[in-house]
C-alpha cells in the first residue's frame, strides 16, 4: 500500500526535513513522485516475512 | 632507452604490453607521459572527456619509474601506464568536484583516494580526471557546468554516463585504462555506448575509500579498459581489504588475471531471457544472441522477479542521493545540474515505507538470484536497452515504449548491481553503425568468471571497438 502523492504530500515532507519548496517545484517534484511510484510499485506485490529485514548496507 | 613513436605505443597498445616495455627499459614512461599529455591536449576538446590534466604530477611520476627500472626495481605491472579517473576519486591537491559547482568550494584533496593510490603503486600514470554526470546521477554525462561528453563513435551522440569520461577516453584511444563508479549501470552503460571493456565488481571487493560517495548502499568502484588483460590487471591491482570503507569486504586479494585464459570448459552458460530480452531493442537482443551462440551458451534463463530488483536499486537511489544532498538542496538548489535537482529533491521527500520495503525486498530478491546459480555459472544479458541516443534527447523509444532517456538507461543494469553481483561489460557489435555491450554476469566474488568468458569472447573476436580521434 502507497500514500497517494500530491502537492499537499509535497508540501508537507517537505516542511518535515526543512526544505522550502515554491508551488511550481511542488508540482513538478508532485510528478517526479508519482513517476518513482510508478517504478516502486513492484516492491508492493512480494510477500515478506517478517523475517526478511533490511540490509542498508549489505555484502554478498 | 627508446624514443616512443607517435601514435605507436599508447594510442594502439595496451597496458600490459606498455608495462612490459617499460619494465625491460625498451620506452621510457617520461616519453609515454609525455606523448599522452600531448595527445590527450590535442584530441580530447573533440570528446571533453577529460576535467583536468595531472601534468605536472605525471611528468614526475613518470621520471620516479624510469628511476626506478634504471636502478634495477620493478616498478609493477602497471609500469607507465597512463591512466585517468573519473572526477569523484580524490587526487590529491583537487577539489574533487564530481560533476557539480557546488564541490568547486571544498578544499583540495589532502590524499588520493585508495583505488588511485593503488594504480600508482601497482606504476601506472595518473593523467587526469574525467567528466561525469553530476553526483553520478544519470546515464549520459551530459553536464550543464562542464558540457557533455561526446561519443568517440559520433560526436552527435552521448556517451553514456554517469562514468561517461571515463569511457569515452579509452574509446578514443587517449589512454588505455580508466576508473569509474557503477551505483545502477555507470560503468556498463557507457562501455557499452563506447564500445569497450568494463568491470563492476562485486559490491564491496574494490574499496571506495576517497571517492565521492552516490548512495552508499549500492556503489562500486571498476575499471574500463581496450582488452580483458588490461581490465584483469587494473582490477587486481585494486583489490585488498580497506578499513576506511565500511562496505569494503576483508577478503584477501583474489588476482583474476592467472584464470582468464582457461576458457570456457565446465562453465555452465545461459542467456537471459524473460526481463532482459523485453526490455532491449530487438536488434540489440540479437547481438547478445549472436555472441551468446559464439560462445556456446543457447539455453535461456529466468532472472526471477528482475523488475522487484530493478524497483529496489531506483528507490534506494533516489532516497539516499536525495538525503546525501539535503543540506544543499535547503540552501543552494540553484547551484545544481537542473537535469537531477528534482530527482534529488523528490529522493528526498520519499516515503521511509517505500526506502525500507525498498532494502527489505533486495535482501529478498537476493535469496531468488542466488537460488539460479545452483542451475548456471554465468548469465549473459544486454548491457543497455539500445545504442546511444543523441545529445539532448530527452526521450528514447524500447520496443515502441517512449520513456525517459535518463533515467531507464539502467533499465538492464540495475537489476544486477541491486544485489552487488560482479559484471563484465562486454562490446558485442554494433546497432545501426553505434556500439552495443552485453553483460557477463556471476555470482557474488567470481569476477574470475566473468573475466574468463570475456577473454573467451575476445579470442572469438569480439574486441573493443575504438575510434581514432579524427
Amino acid at each position: 500500500m502507497q500514500p497517494a502523492i500530491d502537492e499537499a504530500y509535497v508540501l508537507g515532507a517537505a516542511a518535515a526535513v526543512d526544505l522550502s519548496l515554491s508551488p511550481a517545484r511542488a508540482i513538478v517534484l508532485a510528478e517526479t513522485l508519482q513517476r518513482i511510484a510508478v517504478v516502486a510499485s513492484p516492491l508492493f506485490d512480494v510477500v515478506l516475512d517478517f523475517e526478511d529485514e533490511i540490509a542498508p548496507v549489505w555484502r554478498p | 632507452v627508446a624514443a616512443v613513436s607517435a601514435g605507436s605505443a599508447v594510442h594502439d597498445g595496451d597496458a600490459i604490453g606498455i608495462a612490459a616495455a617499460v619494465r625491460s627499459g625498451r620506452i621510457s614512461a617520461l616519453a609515454l607521459a609525455q606523448q599522452t599529455l600531448a595527445r590527450v591536449r590535442e584530441a580530447d576538446p573533440e570528446f571533453n572527456a577529460f576535467t583536468a590534466i595531472t601534468e605536472e604530477r605525471a611528468l614526475a611520476r613518470a621520471r620516479a619509474l624510469d628511476e626506478a627500472v634504471a636502478s634495477g626495481s620493478d616498478p609493477g605491472p602497471l609500469a607507465g601506464v597512463p591512466f585517468a579517473v573519473k572526477d569523484l576519486f580524490d587526487v590529491q591537491g583537487l577539489p574533487t568536484l564530481a560533476g557539480s559547482a557546488i564541490n568547486r568550494d571544498r578544499a583540495p584533496a589532502a590524499r588520493d583516494a585508495t583505488a588511485v593510490a593503488r594504480m600508482e603503486a601497482a606504476g601506472a600514470v595518473l593523467i587526469g580526471t574525467t567528466n561525469m554526470d553530476e553526483y553520478a546521477y544519470g546515464f549520459s554525462t551530459e553536464n550543464s557546468h562542464y558540457g557533455a561528453t561526446r561519443n568517440p563513435h559520433d560526436r552527435t551522440r552521448v556517451a553514456g554516463g554517469s562514468s561517461g569520461g571515463s569511457a569515452a577516453a579509452v574509446a578514443a584511444r587517449l589512454v588505455p585504462v580508466t576508473l569509474g563508479t557503477d551505483t545502477n549501470g555507470s560503468i556498463r552503460v557507457p562501455a557499452s555506448f563506447c564500445g569497450i571493456w568494463g568491470l563492476k565488481p562485486t559490491f564491496g571487493r574494490l574499496p571506495r575509500t576517497g571517492a565521492f560517495p552516490f548512495v552508499a548502499s549500492l556503489d562500486h568502484v571498476g575499471p574500463f579498459a581496450r582488452t580483458v588483460a588490461d581490465l584483469a590487471t587494473a582490477y587486481d591491482a585494486m583489490q585488498g581489504p580497506e578499513p576506511g570503507d565500511p562496505a569494503c569486504s576483508g577478503r584477501p586479494s583474489e588476482p583474476a588475471l592467472p584464470q582468464i585464459e582457461r576458457g570456457l570448459d565446465g562453465l555452465r552458460i545461459a542467456v537471459a531471457a524473460g526481463y532482459f530480452e523485453a526490455r532491449a531493442e530487438p536488434a540489440v537482443v540479437a547481438q547478445v544472441q549472436r555472441a551468446a551462440a559464439a560462445l556456446g551458451a543457447a539455453a535461456p534463463v529466468q532472472i526471477p522477479h528482475a523488475e522487484q530488483g530493478r524497483a529496489a536499486a531506483f528507490v534506494i537511489t533516489a532516497a539516499e542521493g536525495g538525503q546525501l544532498h539535503l543540506p544543499n538542496l535547503r540552501v543552494r538548489a540553484a547551484d545544481f545540474e537542473p537535469l537531477i535537482v528534482d530527482r534529488l529533491m523528490a529522493g528526498a521527500l520519499i516515503p521511509a515505507a517505500w526506502y525500507l520495503r525498498a532494502q527489505r525486498v533486495r535482501r529478498w530478491y537476493y535469496r531468488e538470484v542466488m537460488a539460479l546459480f545452483e542451475e548456471v555459472d554465468v548469465i549473459l544479458a544486454p548491457a543497455a536497452p539500445r545504442p546511444a541516443q543523441r545529445i539532448g534527447e530527452e526521450t528514447f523509444s524500447i520496443r515502441g515504449n517512449v520513456m525517459l532517456a535518463r533515467p531507464n538507461a539502467g533499465l538492464l543494469t540495475q537489476p544486477v548491481s541491486c544485489i552487488g553481483l560482479p559484471v563484465v561489460a562486454a562490446p558485442v557489435g554494433t546497432v545501426d553503425g553505434m556500439p552495443v555491450g552485453m553483460q557477463i554476469i556471476a555470482a557474488p566474488w567470481r569476477e574470475d568468471l566473468c573475466l574468463r568468458v570475456a577473454r573467451a569472447l575476445e579470442r572469438l573476436g569480439y574486441s573493443c571497438w575504438c575510434a581514432g580521434a579524427s
